[in-house]
């Protein structure tokens, strides 16, 4: 049924918004177990191209989830999913910004920020590991390539889109 | 409620300047939003801006998409938001519908599919990089090696559902924070 479908995406996605501490990339592994593993909505190698997708086009990250929701259900998929996921939190942001002085609230925002920013880090590399780990498998290849993109971004100032660019050739010459 | 002036802004102004911002954002938005916000429109001054950027963090969903109905809100009520959520999202999502389309054409080519098997090598690359040099900049690297080290255990080897590990680890650390800032005999002071 695709009804059911829709709004299974849109209440999921809501979830999903409140769990996205630091960003959209730290629920990746959840979604991925949501949209692969339980539902089969999406198959393993497309969850990881539309990802890369969301990458390099632009507009804000948390866009991923348009195109999780378009493989799923085509293009009202993919809209109802970028309303759950930020829908209900734009109306909490509205009333926040609308009912409460802003700068009161500094006080508490720099505390909470403050304890979410170790939780955040966190979040992204075990969630940059089990992405690596699933997309790399066993390919010498394909870890030589993450590692070699862990030390260019760390060490020179290579926009990822060269680097995204160059995972590309490499791709698809060599492997 | 902010003191200073109460400036308001047309709603269309507000769509296309976030619709510019948004699609001049390649791997990620916020790095744009305080030169688009601040320093060519100013909208906001730098105070302002970090508070609105404090909250729009801890409040659940996108940074900035928050950020932006909160600014659209401030400045034009409801069409001011409305405008500042479609700016954002509108032409974006049709840019990534046409690349989903695209893809879903071509990926079963199999020089395309081994492109996408390498970017997805460095998307991942890039994933554990960001929060390698995230780490870096922390001051206190221990505290954020247990973290890592905490998260880690119970989201990959335990299996345990990121909710179940932020509802405990989030009130944890502020009770934790707030404690340490007592001891300290700070006020928890504005940053």
């Amino acid at each position: 049924m695709e009804l059911n479908k829709l709004f299974a995406l849109f209440w999921h996605f809501t979830f999903y918004s409140l769990l996205a501490v630091g960003g959209v990339s730290s629920t990746l592994f959840t979604i991925h177990h949501y949209l692969v593993e339980s539902t089969h909505w999406i198959r393993d190698d497309q969850f990881f191209a539309l990802y890369t997708i969301a990458q390099i086009a632009p507009g804000p990250n948390l866009q991923i989830v348009t195109l999780f929701g378009y493989q799923v259900a085509g293009l009202i998929g993919g809209l109802v999913t970028l309303l759950g996921m930020c829908g209900p939190s734009s109306l909490l942001a509205i009333f926040f910004e609308h009912t409460t002085n802003l700068y009161h609230t500094s006080i508490w925002s720099s505390l909470i920020r403050k304890s979410m920013t170790p939780i955040a880090i966190g979040l992204l590399f075990a969630n940059g590991y089990t992405i690596a780990f699933h997309v790399d498998g066993v390919s010498f290849q394909l870890i030589a390539i993450t590692c070699i993109t862990i030390l260019l971004n760390i060490k020179t100032k290579l926009h990822p889109l060269i680097l995204i660019a160059g995972g590309a050739v490499i791709g698809a010459t060599f492997i | 409620m902010q003191t200073n002036t109460l400036k308001t802004l047309s709603p269309a102004t507000i769509f296309w300047e976030f619709t510019l911002l948004s699609v001049m954002g390649f791997g990620g938005v916020m790095p744009l939003a305080y030169h688009y916000i601040v320093e060519r429109n100013k909208w906001l001054n730098d105070k302002e801006f970090v508070e609105i950027l404090g909250v729009s963090q801890i409040l659940p969903g996108g940074n900035i998409i928050n950020l932006g109905v909160m600014l659209g809100w401030k400045f034009a009520r409801l069409k001011g938001a409305i405008a500042a959520f479609l700016g954002l999202l509108l032409i974006p999502s049709f840019i990534l519908f046409g690349c989903a389309f695209l893809y879903n054409r071509y990926s079963n080519n199999v020089i395309v599919n081994h492109a996408f098997i390498g970017m997805s090598a460095v998307a991942a690359g890039l994933i554990l990089s960001t929060s390698i040099k995230l780490f870096m900049k922390q001051g206190n690297r221990i505290k954020a090696m247990i973290y890592i080290s905490i998260i880690f255990t119970l989201l990959i080897i335990f299996h345990l559902h990121l909710s179940l590990i932020l509802i405990i680890l989030i009130p944890l650390t502020i009770i934790f924070n707030l404690i340490m800032n007592k001891k300290r005999g700070l006020n928890h002071g504005i940053k």
